[in-house]
């Protein structure tokens, strides 16, 4: 599927391109992610009238290193406000990459990114999965082609 | 060289990065300003000169064109050259911010690279400290 294609792309772009880490596509998203995990959700719409959305969830544990990688320092812990800055915006780079190479006319419109706050993602079929140093990130996209035109 | 860069971004991680990458390029940012919407910036440089200004274009409060707009309609402030760093990548928006004044457009996410080449040509040779290369991957 072509988005589902494109969105792992913008995903490995943006993470490696800014965060300096390499994610590996897996094949289909774990059923049951670890209870035990804290995970963190940020919301991006697609278009002025819903063209689609994109929800992304991150393991706490990975984005302190997402948040650690983006601004080049090695083993600090930032606080919880930064480490959201820093989800928000990888979700903003990603949404727009994404839309580069959905949208090759640029007409469609990004909306500011939003934590939607802590809960794990209840239901991972359909969703995009990426591991990372063996923690996974899940990725949701609606998208509504017929909008978007 | 210092550089007098006002950094605009709703991201104050993003606002590291590019202060991170400006300074890899061997200039000095102890004189970098920052702000985190069009507002703040223009109440920034209502008192402080700058010599160039990197600005995101989706920003609560103020955004990226309406902080172009305002710089525009000033005499002075319409002199400082401003390079977009944003995931906008709409025409309509690029060609109305280049008409505004904008230099350059660099797309997030972004090699460190593009935005010291597009510094480079901006600012010149001394800032590029005797390197001379291209402006390739500048979209103006």
């Amino acid at each position: 599927m072509e988005e589902m294609r494109a969105l792992r792309d913008a995903i490995s772009e943006v993470l490696e391109t800014m965060c300096f880490m390499c994610p590996v596509p897996l094949k289909e998203p774990p059923k049951n992610p670890d209870p035990e995990e804290h995970w963190t959700v940020v919301e991006l719409g697609l278009g002025d009238r819903g063209a689609g959305s994109l929800r992304i969830y991150f393991p706490w544990a990975l984005a302190v290193e997402m948040a650690n990688g983006l601004k080049g320092e090695a083993d600090l812990i930032p606080e919880a406000d930064e480490i959201q800055d820093v989800l928000k915006e990888v979700t903003n780079m990603v949404g727009g990459s994404l839309l580069h190479k959905l949208d090759p006319e640029a007409k469609i419109s990004l909306q500011l990114p939003r934590v939607l706050g802590d809960m794990p993602p209840w239901e991972t079929e359909g969703a995009l999965a990426v591991e990372l140093d063996g923690r996974v990130i899940l990725a949701r996209l609606v998208w509504n082609q017929g909008n978007a035109q | 060289m210092g550089v007098h860069a006002l950094i605009v971004d709703d991201s104050a991680a993003m606002r590291a990065v590019v202060k991170k990458v400006i300074a890899l390029s061997g200039a000095d940012v102890s004189q970098c300003l920052e702000a985190s919407n069009g507002q703040e910036a223009l109440e920034l440089l209502s008192k402080e000169w700058v010599d160039v200004i990197l600005t995101d274009i989706h920003m609560p409060v103020m955004d990226g064109m309406e902080f172009l707009e305002n710089l525009h309609a000033d005499e002075l402030l319409s002199r400082v050259p401003v390079v977009l760093v944003t995931t906008e990548a709409r025409r309509e928006f690029i060609e109305r911010a280049a008409a505004l004044g904008a230099r350059a457009h660099v797309r997030k996410p972004f090699q460190p690279e593009t935005i010291k080449k597009v510094l480079e040509a901006i600012l010149g040779e001394e800032f590029a400290r005797g390197r001379n290369e291209s402006t390739e991957g500048c979209d103006f």
